[in-house]
């Protein structure tokens, strides 16, 4: 059955695969990893997308599956047509220096015990962490269990505790995938996990390796696969780790727009974001803070043409998610307050004090190492130095305001929630953490200089 | 070799340490979860099929009883909104709302709440009663 749930997904996520291809016509190994990565995410995002209106035209019908096999194939033509007279495969030849060899066999160790960890996560809780099952494979069985009508999964009579409000990335995912085996089984919504924490992980490691270098890469890689995030956080099957995996393919695309100047990326980076919002509402936070953090970064290198490119490729999962959003969703508890309440609460200085105090503690600890890895960068950066490249100063800008604006967005939310202040950060602050931690983690080591080049010079 | 030269080599053999170090605390946390025999959603879900088979339509809106709702009933707050949560998710899709408002209502009431509440209800539900403290209520007057 994990092999069926593995099998299911793999149209999309080539479709994906092939989506970037055709819009980032880069060759070489460590592009190609690159897309590897980007396509699996974004492959299982448009599945979700496609399903989503698939199941509103044809809610009857079990057909999905072959929608997804058809649009491989019909990729994959337009794909070896374009490519038929380029069609090599040139094997790199590897070599490692002595540190990268260090690192990587590291890594590796490390790579395994983070599977040992998820594994022993999903074999010990099949349904996932709470938060997991009680919203989107709660969504899932909804949808699949009672396919003519599952529109009443966003019932106004559902308990709001349910958040029949939150967006359904994850939910139409294990929907179609249960409906193309046949079977509700718990091995797709894990396969549906280790696919983005594969994908999170690997577009991370590739993106470094391409950007920077394969030491920068593992490095960044030990300390995310290091902390808990991954191997344990991310088997839960919460959606905090494929939205962080949305966050950083954004950043990652806006990267390398900004390095090489294809529009094809941007569109990608505006897909990206869109999926966000598709994946969690922290996304529709983050799909409109890169709109201003874009803006600024690009204003001297003809801005409405890169918002321009960016919006193209936002446009249909915004338009999924505005639809679900104003037709079908019940309305979000963290924005009901009301407007003077909110008021209220924002003026409250004891509020800032404790999100604040939060934020610092949350800061100094982050990460589960005992002292916090924000803390380890800091040292890091000050031992290793700085090397930011001047031709990249746009995208450097353009990634740390989105960071630092979604963070507000995120201190703004804890200052207008309708709970209580301290039991809100208590349950989700770590999370929200993690969801910057790995866009940040990429910027930190892109800026940062290379290990390689800090350790060639005694 | 200078100093900094040493201090940027501590830090990368720092990183490995610790990150394999936690790591093996990471899958030892993870190895601490539940237990690999049992798991309390699939049981909670075997306790609620016979519900689910007795109830007449598979989608609609069900009320939900606990020994929460009975005036005078002991109950544990820790566990309740945890099972209401759990029998949601078991029921899916059916949409469970708490009291007895609706035509059908699924109670999980121990012996001492189940005749309280019934006391004060009679006449009003076809009760089935079922094994584990559940009872399927049907509502007879509107």
């Amino acid at each position: 059955m994990t092999l069926l749930s593995i099998l299911v997904f793999s149209p999309s996520i080539l479709v994906g695969i092939l989506i970037v291809h055709l819009l980032w016509s880069d060759r070489g190994w460590k592009v190609a990893w690159v897309k590897v990565f980007l396509g699996t995410g974004l492959g299982l995002g448009q599945a979700s997308l496609l399903d989503f209106i698939y199941m509103l035209l044809f809610s009857n019908e079990n057909g999905f599956l072959f929608v997804q096999l058809a649009l491989f194939a019909g990729l994959l033509t337009i794909v070896i047509t374009r490519e038929r007279k380029n069609l090599r495969l040139a094997f790199p030849r590897i070599q490692f220096s002595r540190l990268q060899i260090i690192l990587l066999a590291g890594l590796l160790v490390v790579i395994i015990l983070s599977a040992l960890s998820a594994i022993n996560v999903w074999a010990r809780e099949p349904h996932g962490a709470w938060d997991a099952w009680m919203m989107y494979n709660r969504a899932a069985r909804f949808i699949y269990r009672d396919q003519p009508g599952w529109l009443g999964s966003f019932s106004r009579q559902m308990d709001p505790i349910f958040h029949a409000d939150y967006p359904l990335q994850l939910g139409m995912n294990i929907a179609w995938a249960w409906q193309a085996i046949g079977q509700e089984t718990q091995r797709v919504p894990i396969v549906l996990s280790g696919l983005f924490m594969l994908a999170c992980a690997g577009l991370l490691g590739a993106s470094l390796n391409l950007t920077k270098s394969l030491g920068q890469a593992s490095i960044a890689l030990l300390l995310l696969l290091g902390s808990s995030l991954i191997g344990n956080e991310g088997a839960s099957q919460r959606a905090d780790l494929p939205l962080a995996y949305f966050f950083i393919s954004t950043v990652v695309l806006i990267y390398l727009y900004a390095s090489s100047k294809k529009p094809g990326l941007l569109i990608l980076a505006g897909f990206a974001a869109g999926l966000a919002a598709w994946t969690k509402n922290e996304g529709s936070l983050f799909m409109l803070v890169t709109v201003p953090a874009l803006f600024i970064a690009f204003f001297r290198q003809q801005p409405w043409r890169v918002l321009g490119w960016y919006l193209l490729g936002l446009a249909f999962p915004l338009i999924i998610v505005l639809y679900f959003k104003e037709f079908l969703a019940p309305p979000s508890d963290v924005l009901s307050s009301g407007i003077t309440r909110s008021i209220q609460q924002a003026l409250d200085s004891s509020r800032h004090i404790t999100i604040l105090k939060s934020f610092g503690a949350d800061f100094l600890s982050f990460g589960g190492w005992g002292i916090g890895i924000l803390p380890i960068l800091l040292a890091y950066a000050l031992i290793f130095k700085l090397a930011p490249s001047s031709d990249l100063r746009p995208a450097y800008l353009a990634v740390g305001l989105i960071l630092i604006l979604q963070a507000f967005g995120y201190y703004g939310i804890y200052l207008i929630t309708p709970y209580d202040l301290q039991w809100h950060i208590d349950f989700s602050l770590g999370r929200l953490v993690f969801q910057l931690y790995v866009p940040f983690l990429f910027l930190f080591f892109t800026v940062v200089t290379d290990v390689e080049k800090a350790l060639a010079v005694k | 070799m200078n100093v900094r030269f040493i201090l940027k080599q501590v830090m990368l053999a720092g990183i490995i340490v610790a990150s394999i170090y936690f790591s093996i605390q990471n899958l030892r946390n993870a190895m601490a979860i539940g237990n690999l025999g049992s798991d309390p959603i699939t049981e909670w879900e075997v306790r609620f099929n016979a519900v689910k088979k007795l109830l007449p339509f598979k989608r609609g809106v069900v009320g939900y009883l606990t020994n929460s709702d009975v005036p005078g009933a002991s109950y544990d707050a820790n566990n309740e909104q945890g099972e209401y949560t759990l029998t949601q998710y078991t029921m899916a899709p059916i949409i469970l709302v708490r009291g007895d408002n609706e035509e059908w209502t699924i109670a999980d009431l121990n012996s001492k709440a189940y005749q309280i509440w019934s006391q004060s209800n009679h006449g009003e539900f076809r009760v089935v009663p079922m094994k584990d403290d559940l009872f399927l209520l049907q509502r007879l007057t509107p």
